[in-house]
């Protein structure tokens, strides 16, 4: 394929790349990962199967409900590849935690149901210099973002801080699967040094079968970055 | 000042569109806030957690143009 062949697969089979969430963004992002050939790929996931989660998370089936995702997922995709190195890790992410996974990572992936989490892997993977390619759903929705230290914008500076949401969103199958399969082809693409990557936002509404392509700015005052690209003092994010 | 204001999902019934399913159109004093243009119209601002015009995010305290067309978005954070 044209911008991969055998250098393309070369860079794949040696990346690592940390994926934080194995519902329904990462069933897809996974599946791809793993199909394509990346070499390592960490699973982060402290949540079990349930039965509700089988509308969009197909790696799973009736059969895994209450088992923990992580090393659920692990099980199935090494049947599919089983020269990928699958790491499971069933935690929640601590920044101390995604510090050491981000070591020698090549990308982020950031597939989390919470803001929490997502806020805990922006922080550590810009602080470690490494990509973090995010996405997330609602309903009919989706977002898709590249944050790229040490230029901003970063996480922070588009998300300020949490909106209420009403709890979690009740999620469209198909569009965790196309919001999934994006993020997918964006992080081959990129390990694979092909194109160049967007510094905004992807906004997606499967509703209205809008793509929106925007920009987004670096927020003076940003308390990860600091408003200017960079790393903010580390105690202004505590 | 006329803007054209689109919303999806759960924020199209604080919208009441009127130019087509998604899509109200809205006069507004010139020098109005979005926030204003939101307050005045029944959209409550909390409950935007994003908003574009003109191919790049926008706050709530941007001061539309005549002619905009903002899109609103509800918080996005499932995975």
């Amino acid at each position: 394929m044209p911008g991969i062949g055998e250098a393309g697969q070369q860079r794949l089979a040696g990346a690592r790349v940390v994926v934080l969430g194995a519902g329904g963004l990462g069933f897809p992002v996974l599946s791809y990962l793993g199909a394509a050939g990346v070499g390592t790929v960490v699973i982060v996931d402290h949540d079990t199967v349930e039965a509700s989660n089988l509308n969009r998370q197909c790696l799973f089936s009736e059969n895994d409900i209450g088992e923990p995702k992580a090393t659920a997922a692990a099980r199935h995709l090494a049947t599919r590849n089983s020269e990928v190195r699958w790491e499971p890790v069933q935690a929640p992410l601590s920044e101390d935690l995604a510090g050491r996974l981000l070591v020698g990572a090549d990308l982020a992936v950031d597939c989390a149901d919470n803001w929490g989490a997502r806020v805990v892997l922006a922080a550590a993977a810009w602080r470690a210099g490494v990509p973090l390619l995010h996405g997330a759903v609602a309903s009919f929705e989706g977002t898709l973002a590249w944050f790229e230290p040490p230029a901003g914008p970063c996480f922070r500076c588009v998300y300020p801080e949490p909106r209420p949401s009403g709890g979690l969103k009740p999620v469209l199958g198909g569009v965790a699967g196309v919001v999934g399969s994006l993020m997918a082809s964006e992080a081959i693409r990129a390990l694979c040094g092909i194109g160049d990557r967007h510094a905004g936002l992807l906004l997606i509404d499967l509703e209205r079968r809008t793509f929106d392509r925007v920009t987004a700015a670096v927020r003076p005052g940003c308390p990860l970055c600091g408003g200017a690209g960079g790393v903010a003092a580390a105690h202004s994010e505590r | 000042m006329t803007v054209l204001i689109k919303a999806g999902g759960m924020l199209t019934d604080y919208l009441r569109p009127d130019v087509d399913a998604y899509t109200r159109r809205v006069e507004g004093p010139d020098g109005a806030t979005l926030r204003q243009i939101l307050e005045s119209i029944g959209v409550p601002p909390g409950h935007v957690a994003m908003a574009f015009a003109n191919g790049g995010l926008i706050t709530l305290g941007y001061v539309p143009r005549d002619g905009d067309v903002i899109t609103l978005r509800p918080p996005v954070q499932g995975g």
